[in-house]
């Protein structure tokens, strides 16, 4: 399996990036290879990137069964009640969901936003 | 309507960098630092109310006015290699100070104690600890001549994410 003949597409319903903590997330996982990959999976994770590099922590990972070569799938998921989205003069804290083919870890990625309101904090 | 209160219980909170020899050696050769003594709930949620006693001994020092609040900061260690060896630089970034309690003890006093309460704003950010990168929360209490700070402590809490 080449890199360059995989496709890997992440949705999520109506696009929303923003969401609640706690919130539900429904989506679409989309991929194409020329053989089945031996294994497809969710990843939501966090990471708070600083001046002397970031401290990264996988909040969920989601197996999505016996995929096939090329395939459409819903999934959902519920997010964790924190920590929350922020973004400072020092640290920012970002939450992201990847779709990862394995064993080649070749990924998709959607940054999301955790936190009331589904906006930001800013820390002034 | 009045935010509500922590479930934890009040205790006498440990401040950083506390005890250790280096604090019982100042304390046996020179003047002993200022012993404060904070009791509060050691964690909280956004959204509740911090209620505290302090209490402030600084012996023959000329303080002329002491603040407590509670404050949350941004810390960023960051790993500095150098031929001498690694060294970890920590900055470390106020983003919001909530003042609790603030006297003018007079002037022949060596104590000063109080009590206060303050709202943790819903909207901001709890606790949050990596290697490198973290978010603090910690009861300090200054105390300074005139504009001057003397001495300051720091008595670290838990903020949590609102139930």
């Amino acid at each position: 399996m080449t890199a360059a003949a995989l496709t890997l597409e992440l949705t999520l319903e109506q696009g929303r990036t923003a969401f609640e903590p706690g919130a539900r997330v429904a989506g679409v996982a989309v991929w194409s290879t020329p053989i089945p990959p031996r294994g497809m999976e969710l990843r939501l994770s966090w990471a708070i990137h600083g001046r002397g590099g970031r401290d990264y922590k996988i909040a969920d990972s989601i197996a999505l069964p016996d995929p096939a070569a090329a395939e459409r799938r819903a999934f959902f998921l519920t997010l964790p009640p924190a920590p929350y989205s922020f973004r400072g003069k020092m640290l920012t804290l970002v939450w992201s969901l990847e779709l990862v083919a394995l064993p080649g870890e070749e990924k998709a990625r959607v940054d999301l936003v955790v936190a009331p309101g589904g906006k930001i904090i800013e820390l002034r | 309507m009045s935010a509500p209160r922590p479930s934890a219980p009040p205790r006498a909170l440990r401040p950083i960098g506390s005890g250790g020899f280096a604090h019982w050696l100042r304390g046996l050769v020179g003047r002993a630092p200022p012993k404060a003594e904070v009791v509060a709930p050691p964690a909280l949620r956004l959204g509740e109310q911090l209620e505290l006693t302090w209490r402030l001994d600084y012996g023959a020092r000329d303080v002329t006015n002491i603040s407590v609040a509670l404050v949350g900061s941004e810390v960023a260690r960051q790993r500095i290699s150098a031929r001498t060896g690694i060294s970890i630089v920590t900055d470390r970034r106020p983003f919001l100070t909530l003042e609790i309690d603030r006297r003018m003890p007079d002037r022949d006093a060596r104590t000063a104690d109080g009590r206060g309460a303050v709202v943790v704003p819903a909207s901001t950010v709890p606790s949050i600890g990596g290697r490198l990168n973290e978010i603090a929360w910690a009861i300090v209490v200054e105390a300074a001549h005139q504009a001057t700070p003397l001495w300051t402590g720091a008595f670290p809490v838990i903020v949590l994410p609102v139930a």
